[in-house]
């Protein structure tokens, strides 16, 4: 796999260029922005919709309704109101955003293409929320997915494919699309659409943040072993809580609404698994509808492999095998392939910052530094293939006999 | 006075009864547990005897001077197979098996062709995973014994166990086989480079 040096190389020969003209881009937008912070014309026409809307419904409910009850609904309607122009309007502050994307296209692309594996990377898109619950891995399911930059590939014989996700235990919220345009839609609906979501995402407390993973398996196997580590912290208490029980009914509801679409029910009725590596007990609790194949699955050198990974990264690692492939879910606080001083947000944080912090933020070394995060953190997802050893299947995988 | 003393003894006694059932149900269902673990190895014992077979008429036109190592392990193949041996003799056998199989499989390795062949190729496939689930079937037997000796070894359950019969089981041990798989592993990736 390519080092940091051969990056160091590749950044001087075909990056540079690019990013010192972006770097040139992003000062003169901060500029702008620190001089006048105008009014979004997009804030303007929400809030002109807002009231087109509002008013006629409002006179219309007085008619209709007795006043207990419109009062009632305004006192959902209006938060609601002002949480869209809000947030609607902070999206679509998008000459930020648009330099985002620019910047992911430019930038995050060319790192990825680096690193010369076959791949697809769409900067908006997330892995399917439907694998994230058929996988099991969450004792809790998602019932809103938001997520980005997906990348989809190939290293060597192992097919991939992950990205950032935010997994909610309710839907996710997409009131804003009311009052965006079909002009609107046609033009930029997914951006837009992707932005608000995210947003919202981090605004409503997700169970699970960070990186997703989904790997072809060294082995084939028909059984679902879950690991899960037994000292998972996490600011919500109720996935906390769920997690302490993973044959809490939650989790055993969980595998009936799986079985829902199965023939047999009892395919679906996960056991305890007891290792006998007492390590790994400690560290993990391990759940399958098959015992022997779970062990089969969890060979001592994968065991030792996971120990190992949780070593190097210092994180709780989740992780399911399940129909021939390994998932993994690897919980972030920070947002990925999004260094500090580029997002959309830490525009936000710039344009409120002091002088001098603005000053470290938008020199051309601090834009350096994020670029070689950029570079560690592709590095480390990259190496998840090699960590679990899933190139090597020339023994194992697909017997014909069997 | 007598009748309150009775009423103590009898629930004492009922209390203590209950206790009995729930610790013998335990250990039963520890016991049946391993059965059923053996059952698994047991299974992958056969998937390997029906390959033998296959192995053996793959590798017979090269390895000549071998064939005393080949018709052993079709006997030893066909006395594993005898359904009224002992569970203990049966692993003797399965033991011996798996070190000549292992012999042939290193011998093979100076046979460029052999090693080329499609089917022998396919049969080396399935004979790893095979071994490999054997292992997995292995060790969730140990686990089941663990789990069964630790239920008839702590306090009070000892006392119920040695009073029922219950006697401690002996594990797998890690011996040739479990590295073996390992071993081949390792040996074929390095022919493969």
């Amino acid at each position: 796999m390519k080092t940091l040096n051969d990056f160091q190389e590749f950044y001087k020969t075909e990056l540079s260029a690019t990013v010192h003209r972006l770097h040139e881009e992003k000062q003169a937008l901060l500029r702008a922005e620190s001089a006048a912070p105008s009014e979004n014309p997009k804030i303007k026409k929400l809030k002109q919709r807002i009231i087109l809307i509002s008013i006629p419904l409002i006179l219309f409910m007085l008619w209709l309704l007795p006043l207990v009850f419109v009062i009632f609904f305004l006192v959902f309607y209006v938060p609601i109101c002002y949480m869209t122009i809000k947030v609607g309007g902070r999206m679509g502050v998008s000459v930020l955003g648009d330099f985002r994307q620019k910047y992911k296209d430019q930038i995050i692309r060319k790192i990825i293409g680096f690193f010369e594996y076959k791949f697809v990377y769409q900067p908006l898109d997330s892995v399917n929320k439907d694998a994230v619950n058929d996988s099991l891995i969450f004792p809790e399911f998602a019932r809103g997915l938001v997520g980005e930059d997906y990348v989809q590939g190939t290293i060597e014989k192992t097919t991939f494919e992950f990205s950032e996700i935010f997994a909610l235990s309710q839907k996710e919220p997409s009131v804003v699309q009311l009052f965006v345009s079909e002009e609107q839609k046609k033009k930029n609906q997914l951006k837009m659409m992707n932005e608000f979501n995210s947003m919202m995402a981090k605004m409503t407390n997700p169970f699970f943040r960070g990186l997703f993973f989904i790997a072809d398996f060294h082995k084939d196997f028909t059984c679902t072993a879950l690991v899960r580590p037994n000292a998972f912290q996490w600011g919500n208490q109720r996935f906390q809580k769920n997690f302490d029980g993973p044959t809490s009914s939650r989790y055993r509801a969980a595998s009936r609404l799986k079985s829902e679409n199965k023939t047999s029910n009892a395919r679906h009725i996960l056991e305890a698994v007891h290792l006998e590596d007492p390590e790994f007990d400690s560290l993990y609790s391990v759940f399958s509808n098959d015992q022997v194949e779970a062990r089969y699955v969890l060979s001592t050198g994968v065991m030792q492999r996971i120990k190992d990974f949780r070593a190097k990264t210092g994180k709780e690692v989740f992780l399911s095998f399940k129909d021939s492939k390994l998932y993994l879910a690897l919980p972030y606080e920070r947002s990925l392939l999004e260094p500090k001083g580029l997002g959309k947000e830490h525009l936000y944080e710039y344009l409120r910052s002091s002088s001098a912090t603005q000053a470290v933020l938008a020199s051309e070394t601090a834009d350096q530094d994020h670029i070689n995060e950029f570079f560690t953190d592709l590095h480390f997802i990259f190496s998840i293939v090699e960590e679990f050893n899933l190139n090597t299947r020339i023994w194992t995988k697909k017997s014909q006999l069997l | 006075m007598f009748t309150i003393v009775i009423s103590i003894a009898v629930i004492i006694l009922f209390l203590v009864a209950y206790y009995v059932i729930t610790i013998f149900n335990t250990i039963i269902k520890h016991k049946n547990a391993i059965d059923n673990a053996f059952a698994s190895v047991d299974v992958m014992l056969k998937k390997r005897h029906e390959l033998i077979p296959n192995l053996v008429n793959a590798v017979k036109g090269y390895l000549n001077h071998e064939k005393s190592t080949l018709s052993e392990i079709v006997s030893l193949r066909n006395r594993a197979e005898n359904a009224t041996l002992p569970p203990a003799q049966k692993m003797i056998i399965e033991n011996a098996l798996s070190q000549s199989l292992e012999k042939v499989l290193l011998q093979v390795e100076d046979y460029p062709d052999l090693k080329a062949s499609e089917n022998f190729l396919q049969l080396q496939q399935a004979l790893n995973t095979v071994e490999e689930y054997l292992s997995a079937s292995r060790r969730f037997y140990n686990a089941a014994v663990t789990q069964y000796n630790n239920s008839i070894e702590i306090f009070p359950n000892n006392l119920i166990a040695s009073r029922f019969g219950f006697l401690k089981q002996d594990v797998f041990e890690s011996k040739n086989e479990e590295r073996q798989s390992v071993d081949l592993d390792k040996q074929f990736n390095q022919a493969e480079n």
